[in-house]
């Protein structure tokens, strides 16, 4: 484990200017990802910047009736606010889905929406990964690749992104607050992640020396009426092999809005717009719910070892819509 | 003072709800574990494991890695001291991979090629990492495959025949009205105790002392004393806490490193496993395909039990997963035929965990009889109660224990079995489907010699000194309301004493044998500290005598029950050698001698 600084920043003005100091540097959020990374050697930083003290630590509600979710606001603490569950549920389910208490006590909104992919190959510095080490090559694609993407990976990286808090994020139009050198800035969850392509090593569109300030939720009535249903290899403290955030507003059978994200399927948070475009307008029943998941998930290409990811998600996108819909006709 | 242990009346300690001896120090992290001790000085060490299948070192260059910061040393095959691998362990011939570093073969993917040494462990960690390890790499065969052209029939074990027949099955089962014929996979599965594989070592006054996490202290200091050509008397080994085991906490690579990186560096030396690296150096259970036929008759009784099982070994160790053996003391049938073939690949070396054989074994042959049950419309219990033997099917001989049927009814009564809807994916809870369903399994209950001693303190207090590991199953807690209770005394004025190997011999934690073996030691130890303090014996001011330290391990008979005599004598005679305690008399440590016959 290679040696490194350490120093805690109070100043958001502070975190910036330490950070561009040093192209070493590092922010160290929760730490849950970054240290196990540092210990295996596949993160490396001279230099670490402790933002957890930041002035980052608040859910606010936005005078529109959305929400202003600090950077810093652990994930203990997301989950459990008012206003989250009440607003956003699959939001708070999504996280308390996610890891174990512990690391929820630890982990920080800004760091879970980083933390990197869960390929056994990518930790293994002793072998080659793209994401790692660009252009080395991707031994998942022949190899273990059971839970990665059926969805926009290339043939250069078949990761997906393991988070659960950032699909309950992705359905409801999330925008990611920013701060560097220049001013703050903003990106919408949906333009966050890059394309793999070419280039799975660049996973987000932050400029670099960028300092996540906070996630900005806008107000979206039909959120109160949604869930968050993570499906994993057993039942606690573990990854998705599939996930959906789904938020549904139902009236006289009719879908009048619905929101759909995935989990566990893509090296991002999959926001099935196809499927939500299907579905708006229609009736809400079991038979349109499958056709959807299958709009959706007809660009899927399976892997021969995660093509049970197909039918997984499909069977969970008409479940959590059946039980939406009779939860809104009850 | 006076100590009475009371009248006869027992606490009644044993078999009540308790906590944990320990549990204050461990949830509030007081408890030590092997890489927790301080020692003045200490070195660390990392293992370097290799990155290839199979082939052979070409080079190691250590030298850019002795520049880096803190590194004090680099062992490999080209400078590490020689050891001895030619002996018999405890638990059979020594795996090879403890004579670490020894020349410049790598049977598989993972084995330890070098040790960096440095101030710090992150030191150790990042140099170990640094280092450029180079390999003439040879083709290599992973792939465990059920009929794979290189499966072959081991010779028989100290733990049974690979092989076990009686009658025809093959006509037997042309002759069935029912024939079950199905194949069962099992995957690898790793141990991986929450305590990672950690040894601290130094050398303290010529004798070898390490700081271990292990099931077994005196197995662990037995064989490092082979290793390294050293008297028994001149290793010691503790392993206080332990933080789980199933079976890969014995003898390892990293204790044989820690203490060969000791002797090199005259200093004390750690030496902790990643997670990581336990997946190719502490064994693991071997992957298995099985096949199992079964044929009945009309009435379900069998004709035929078949079971041939396949599973994995490396090119330098046999370790066979019995699993086709469960058969043999199962179920009567006319035929019987049952084997446990192996192939050699280039993997790591598999070991025993948590049932070996009986686990991934019991899971197909239970699965196969559900299907003749199926698929003759009979019971599942019914079909098992029809098939119960009077005496070992294969073997012929009578059962020490048995009282499977008993066990059939009773669950039965408390699941409700007769009342349940035995169709399958019909009941629903919310998201759950419920279903019900049955499985047997055996498992040979035998026990170890031990030994004990206990002190009747001047405080009123009594010590007992048992070398058991408790590897977070309570055994230290056992042993402590087993004494109790012996001594009709309460708990609290016991204090036990374990997992050191100067302790003297004793069972190790293994084979769901420790708590039995010790148990019975320090129950006889009490009692006869008992009938001498019944005897009126006071304890004297300062106690009553303690087993000496160091004892001869080597010497059982030296490990006596501490007993204070009579007032009139000024001093305290050790027991007769017949009197020690121990539970030599009781069947030996053999998996043969169990309540059930193979
Ligand atoms: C055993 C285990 C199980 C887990 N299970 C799950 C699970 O089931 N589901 C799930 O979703 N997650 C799971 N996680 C992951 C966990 O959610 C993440 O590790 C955590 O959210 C990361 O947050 P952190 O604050 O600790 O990030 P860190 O580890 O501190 O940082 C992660 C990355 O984010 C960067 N960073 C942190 N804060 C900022 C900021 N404000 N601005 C810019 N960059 C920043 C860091 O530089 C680093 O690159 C698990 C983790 C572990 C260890
Ligand atoms: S899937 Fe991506 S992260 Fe995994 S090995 Fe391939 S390139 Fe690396």
């Amino acid at each position: 484990m290679k040696e490194f600084g350490y120093q805690r920043v109070l100043e958001v003005s502070e975190a910036i200017s330490v950070l561009g100091a040093d192209p070493d540097a590092r922010f160290l959020g929760g730490g849950t990802n970054l240290v196990d990374l540092m210990k295996t050697g596949v993160e490396r930083p001279g230099h670490l910047v402790d933002v957890t003290e930041l002035p980052l630590d608040r859910v606010e509600v936005t005078p529109e009736g959305g929400l202003r979710i600090g950077a810093t606001v652990t994930n203990s603490d997301l989950a459990a606010h008012p206003e989250v569950r009440r607003r956003y549920p699959a939001l708070a389910q999504a996280v308390l889905a996610g890891a174990s208490g512990q690391l929820r006590n630890m982990a920080t909104v800004g760091g879970n929406l980083l933390q990197r992919t869960r390929c056994g190959y990518f930790t293994d510095v002793a072998g080659p990964c793209n994401k790692r080490l660009p252009g080395s090559g991707c031994p998942a694609i022949e190899g273990e690749h059971h839970n990665h993407a059926i969805l926009g990976a290339s043939e250069h990286c078949v990761a997906t992104h393991p988070s659960d808090m950032g699909v309950a994020l992705a359905a409801f139009d999330a925008v990611v607050r920013y701060e560097t050198a220049d001013g703050p800035g903003e990106l919408p969850l949906a333009d966050f992640y890059l394309p793999v392509g070419d280039t799975p090593h660049l996973e987000t569109a932050l400029p670099s020396g960028a300092l996540i300030t906070g996630v900005t939720l806008p107000p979206a009535p039909v959120a109160a009426h949604s869930r968050y249903r993570k499906v994993r290899e057993r039942a606690s403290y573990a990854f998705a092999i599939g996930s959906i955030a789904a938020a549904l507003d139902v009236r006289d059978g009719v879908v009048h809005e619905v929101r759909l994200a995935f989990g566990a399927v893509a090296s991002r948070p999959w926001r099935a717009l196809e499927a939500e475009r299907a579905l708006t307008g229609g009736p809400a029943t079991a038979e349109a719910f499958a056709a959807a998941a299958d709009a959706e998930l007809a660009a899927a290409e399976a892997l021969p070892h995660n093509g049970y990811k197909v039918p997984l998600m499909r069977n969970l996108v008409v479940a959590l819509l059946t039980e939406l819909t009779e939860e809104a006709t009850r | 003072m006076t100590t009475t242990t009371g009248a006869t009346t027992t606490t009644g300690a044993f078999g009540t709800a308790r906590t944990r001896v320990e549990g204050r120090e461990k949830v509030t992290g007081a408890a030590r574990y092997a890489g927790d001790i301080p020692l003045p000085d200490l070195a660390h060490g990392w293992m370097v494991l290799s990155t290839v299948a199979r082939g052979r070192i070409s080079s190691i260059e250590s030298e850019p890695v002795l520049a880096m910061p803190g590194v004090l040393a680099v062992i490999h095959h080209q400078n590490a001291p020689r050891v001895n691998l030619d002996y018999m362990g405890m638990i059979g011939k020594p795996d090879p991979i403890l004579g670490v570093f020894q020349n410049d073969r790598v049977p598989f993917m993972g084995w330890p090629v070098a040790l960096v040494l440095a101030e710090r462990p992150e030191q150790a960690r990042e140099a170990a990492e640094a280092l450029v390890v180079r390999y003439e790499q040879e083709p290599h065969d992973i792939g465990f495959t059920a009929g794979h052209p290189d499966m072959y029939t081991p010779p028989d074990s100290p733990f049974g025949p690979a092989v076990a027949s009686k009658g025809d099955v093959e006509a037997e089962l042309a002759a069935s009205t029912f024939v079950v014929d199905s194949e069962y996979t099992t995957p690898e599965e790793h141990h991986n105790p929450m305590e990672p594989h950690a040894a601290t070592a130094h050398w303290d006054g010529g004798r070898l002392e390490v700081f271990d996490s292990n099931q077994g202290s005196m197995m662990v200091a037995a064989e490092l004393a082979q290793i390294f050509s050293l008297d028994a008397e001149s290793v010691r080994v503790r392993s206080e806490h332990v933080g789980g085991g199933f079976g890969s906490k014995t003898t390892r690579p990293h204790q044989v490193a820690a203490a060969m990186a000791a002797t090199v560096l005259q200093r004390p030396v750690r030496v902790v496993m990643t997670r990581r690296q336990m997946f190719s150096t502490i064994g693991y259970r071997s992957p298995t395909a099985q096949r199992v036929r079964l044929g009945a008759d009309e009435s379900g009784r069998l004709r035929a039990l078949d079971h041939r099982s396949e599973c994995v070994t490396s090119t330098v160790h046999e370790f066979v997963e019995r699993s086709a053996s469960v058969g043999r003391v199962m179920y009567d049938a006319d035929a019987h035929y049952t084997s446990d073939r192996v192939v050699r690949l280039d993997v790591p070396t598999p070991t025993f965990m948590r049932a070996p054989g009986e686990a991934p074994g019991s899971f197909a042959l239970e699965c196969a009889l559900d299907e003749l049950a199926e698929k003759s419309g009979i019971d599942p219990i019914e079909l098992r109660v029809r098939n119960e033997p009077d005496r070992g099917p294969v073997s012929g001989l009578p059962f020490s224990s048995r009282n499977l049927v008993a066990c059939y009814e009773e669950g039965a009564r408390r699941f409700g079995w007769a009342d349940r809807d035995p169709r399958p994916g019909v009941r629903r809870e919310g998201r759950w489907l419920l279903g019900t369903g049955m499985a047997a399994a055996s498992f040979h209950s035998g026990a170890g010699p031990s030994t004990a001693a206990v002190t009747a303190e001047a405080d009123g207090t009594f010590t007992v000194r048992i070398n058991a590991a408790d590897i977070g199953t309570g055994a230290r807690t056992a042993i402590n309301l087993v004494a109790a209770d012996g001594l009709a005394v309460d708990p609290e004025r016991v204090r036990v004493v374990m997992a050191d190997s100067d302790l003297g011999p004793a069972m190790l934690a293994g084979g769901s044998m420790g708590t039995r073996s010790w148990a019975w030691a320090v129950a006889i130890a009490v009692s006869e500290l008992r009938e001498r303090l019944a005897l009126g014996g006071d304890i004297p001011p300062e106690g009553s005598p303690r087993a000496p330290t160091p004892p001869k391990p080597s010497a059982p008979s030296r490990k006596r029950s501490g007993t204070p005599s009579a007032r009139s004598s000024p001093r305290w005679p050790w027991t007769s050698p017949a009197e020690r305690s121990g539970c030599g008399g009781c069947s030996a440590s053999s998996r043969r001698a169990g309540s059930s016959t193979r």
